[in-house]
């Protein structure tokens, strides 16, 4: 009967810590994700990075074509483009080639390039040795910019892989870039501007057209003509 | 009486106090459903706020149905109607069907493994009065600037982050409170089963409704700290600049998907596992006959609570899985079949040459059977990767977990509740209005979700408020049946007030209530007294009969 009696007071403290442990392992599944896809290579990430270590012997016997592609995620207005959209390369070989990327709009924008290889088995044999996807790109109204990847396959590339894909998609982070700053450099108003008068960057949507083909600095949004003026008072658009 | 102390307007009724001066009935005064931790009460306000949610949820299902019954935009905005869809969602999830379980839970299980209360009373009352406040916060929503979530009930990030309107913060804080709210309702109820099962009622004799709840409410402890993770991580993207699922900033958004759904598939259990419970409790009654294996019954619901922690990217086939993963997720998710196969074979199989009789509760759990099943089926079907890219999005789901949730968790609910409500209020409901009840929602949920599946197979996609023309005729039929459905359920309204009253026309109930009711809850007077077994039953005295 004592035992019985410990145990009911016990119970729900286990109960309760389990819960609290579930709470932790939602959180944790955030990096347990990205260790999972990089043991498995599944995602397509690429995860070796920087200089080559050790001898690697080029295999002459073989060609790998190597594929490029440059997408805008939604809205980005940069002109975005690989030099060369497919190169071959002997596995274990270096080979440098460039991005151009132009930005279209009159203010300063930063973005980020966000890669993913096909098939996502071949991720784990990409060794990146350097890579403007390594960082963040600023670039100033108007301007262009050449951007560097050197690559190397490793020999160790299972045979029946003879093309490999390298897709890099541009994000627009200028939003997030700015808002660690205390004053945003550029012309921050927004989508939800109705909504947040007081947090003019809470809820930039940074990937919305309207806002970054507009982005002019030290021009007031409401000055120029746009289809921003189709937002309603709730600061929805109106379809 | 002498050793009391109360104050004049407390006085409790003089027939409830017994020899040794303790008060057996309800306090008086307007504290009362405030402050009770008495679990028949606590069970009773669970229930009748999930019958609140259900009915506001459903208004929304026919505000969703009114809008579709011709193609073309008539009465509400698209963005009301994402609006819509979101908060049917969402409130029928989270506000009618799990909490009405709970409700049964405290209700039923201390009566049936013989406890005096739930282990945790206090704990109890907190539980329930978390959810009218966290739902008053989520149904506030609709009437802030840029109006309810409108995200669908999945709130896929980054349709509830970065598109999100600003109400998105009280769904999410609403969110966090009714998940606090389920885990101290789980703690409750697997603290009660262990601890407090009275002396000779081992495991392996505790009533399939019981175990049942005990294996939904370990899945509760681990899964809704998952959801309570994953709605945090969404508030830090929105408000302190992570970046968890943008992947502008290093995040993933096919992460929500990953966390959301490991979330979500044990919950659609946990969902459908009390359902399975109530109908093992019904049909051997109605039947008069043992229930055919109980062992497997056991057995099988615990390995569809260990399979559905294992199946959850059956829901993401379309985001881009290696063929490993389809593979996987497809096979595991069919495997949920042969436990699922067991119990609907085991409900066949009591029901086969036994002496059946056709009450409003069996009605619907016969309902449950077979309609369940063919919910089950085209479950099996969504769970074919390759065909599912077709499937993927469009009305095939909606009909899929239809049918798997309203002839399933929602008329299991309403079987518990007329098999219940005898012992609940003393008195049998309108036997009449019951099956007519019966028949209208059986008749209006076919008419309602059936077409569904033809609709979706032919590509109409999910949540859209208007639809191309080729789909204006099923859509039509469904509307109607939608109507009759959600307009039914007054009668089911009317009924359970009628007999709570004791109108004329719902007889007195005996202990034992229905023929061949087996189990303790059916050893007690009829209405259930207010407290009960404050003393431990003797499990192995017989039923009145002999038991069976």
């Amino acid at each position: 009967m004592a035992k019985q009696r410990d145990n009911s007071h016990k119970l729900p403290l286990q109960l309760t810590l389990a819960a609290v442990l579930m709470f932790g392992f939602g959180f944790a599944l955030s990096p347990l994700y990205d260790v999972f896809c990089e043991i498995t290579g599944l995602n397509g990430k690429i995860t070796r990075t920087g200089e080559v270590k050790g001898v690697v012997t080029v295999d002459k016997s073989r060609l790998v074509r190597i594929q490029f592609i440059a997408i805008n995620n939604e809205g980005m207005p940069w002109d975005f483009a690989p030099q060369s959209t497919v190169i071959s390369v002997h596995p274990g070989e270096q080979r440098l080639t460039h991005f151009n990327a132009r930005n279209t709009t009159l203010g300063e924008m930063v973005a980020r390039a966000v890669p993913s290889v096909a098939p996502s088995e071949a991720a784990q044999y990409v060794h990146k040795v350097n890579c403007f996807c390594f960082e963040a790109q600023s670039l100033a109204g108007l301007t262009s910019q050449e951007m560097p990847l050197v690559l190397m396959i490793d020999p160790a590339l299972p045979e029946h892989i003879r093309t490999v894909t390298l897709s890099y998609t541009l994000f627009d982070i200028s939003a997030i870039h700015n808002a660690d700053k205390p004053e945003p450099s550029a012309q921050s108003i927004t989508f939800f501007n109705g909504l947040y008068p007081e947090q003019p960057n809470a809820y930039s949507t940074i990937n919305d057209p309207r806002l970054t083909y507009y982005r002019a600095p030290a021009e007031p949004l409401s000055t120029l003509p746009g289809p921003e003026t189709e937002a309603t008072p709730s600061g929805r658009l109106a379809l | 009486m002498a050793t009391q102390t109360l104050t004049p307007n407390e006085s409790p009724n003089p027939d409830s106090v017994d020899a040794g001066g303790s008060h057996h009935g309800p306090a008086s005064g307007p504290m009362r459903w405030l402050l009770t931790t008495n679990h028949k009460d606590i069970g009773s306000m669970y229930l009748i706020f999930s019958l609140v949610m259900f009915l506001t949820g459903g208004c929304m299902a026919l505000v969703i149905r009114a809008e579709l019954f011709q193609p073309g935009l008539q009465l509400i905005q698209p963005e009301f109607f994402n609006q819509m869809t979101t908060m049917h969602g969402l409130i029928m999830v989270f506000g009618a069907v799990m909490p009405a379980f709970v409700g049964l839970a405290n209700w039923m299980i201390p009566m049936m493994v013989g406890a005096p209360d739930m282990a945790l009373p206090r704990m109890n009352n907190w539980s329930f009065w978390i959810l009218p406040f966290a739902f008053s916060m989520m149904l506030m929503t609709l009437f802030m600037e840029g109006g309810a979530p409108n995200f669908g009930w999945t709130f896929y990030a980054p349709l509830s982050t970065t598109y999100a309107p600003p109400s998105v913060t009280y769904f999410i804080f609403a969110v966090h409170m009714m998940g606090i709210s389920s885990i101290m309702g789980a703690i409750n109820i697997i603290a009660t089963i262990l601890n407090l099962r009275a002396p000779g009622m081992d495991m392996m004799k505790l009533p399939l409704f019981v175990w049942t709840w005990l294996i939904t409410a370990f899945l509760l402890i681990a899964v809704m700290p998952v959801l309570a993770g994953v709605v945090t991580m969404m508030l830090m993207d929105i408000h302190f600049g992570t970046s968890f699922f943008d992947a502008a900033g290093g995040g993933d958004p096919v992460l929500f998907q990953h966390i959301f759904w490991f979330f979500g598939h044990p919950e659609v259990y946990i969902m459908i596992l009390p359902a399975f419970g109530i109908v093992s409790q019904i049909i051997p009654t109605f039947a008069r006959k043992r229930l055919f294996g109980y062992v497997s019954m056991v057995y099988a619901t615990s390995s569809i609570a260990f399979l559905s922690f294992i199946v959850w990217a059956h829901h993401m086939f379309t985001v881009g899985l290696p063929l490993v993963g389809e593979l996987f997720f497809m096979f595991s998710t069919m495997l949920i079949a042969v436990p699922t196969g067991v119990k609907v074979f085991n409900w066949v199989a009591t029901m086969f040459r036994g002496s059946m009789t056709f009450e409003t509760p069996m009605l619907f759990s016969i309902a449950f059977v077979v309609l369940f099943t063919i919910g089950g089926f085209s479950g099996l079907m969504l769970a074919i990767a390759p065909a599912d890219f077709q499937y993927h999005d469009t009305y095939f789901v909606v009909a899929h977990f239809h049918y798997v949730l309203v002839p399933g968790a929602i008329f299991a609910i309403m079987a518990g509740t007329y098999y219940w409500l005898p012992k609940w209020t003393g008195n049998y409901y309108n036997e009449t209005m019951g099956k007519v009840h019966f028949w209208l929602s059986f008749v209006g949920v076919n008419l309602t979700f059936f077409p569904m599946h033809f609709i979706g197979l032919a590509g109409m996609p999910r949540r859209i408020p208007d639809y191309a023309l080729q789909f204006a005729d099923f859509n039509m039929v469904a509307s109607v049946g939608a109507f009759l459905f959600g307009f039914s359920q007054l009668l089911f309204v009317y009924n359970i007030i009628c007999c709570a009253r004791g109108s004329k026309g719902c007889d007195k109930a005996d202990e034992r209530v229905w023929e061949a009711a087996d189990g303790l809850e059916w050893t007690l007077a009829s209405p259930a007294p207010y407290h009960t077994f404050s003393q431990a039953p003797d499990i192995d005295q017989p039923m009145p009969d002999g038991g069976r």
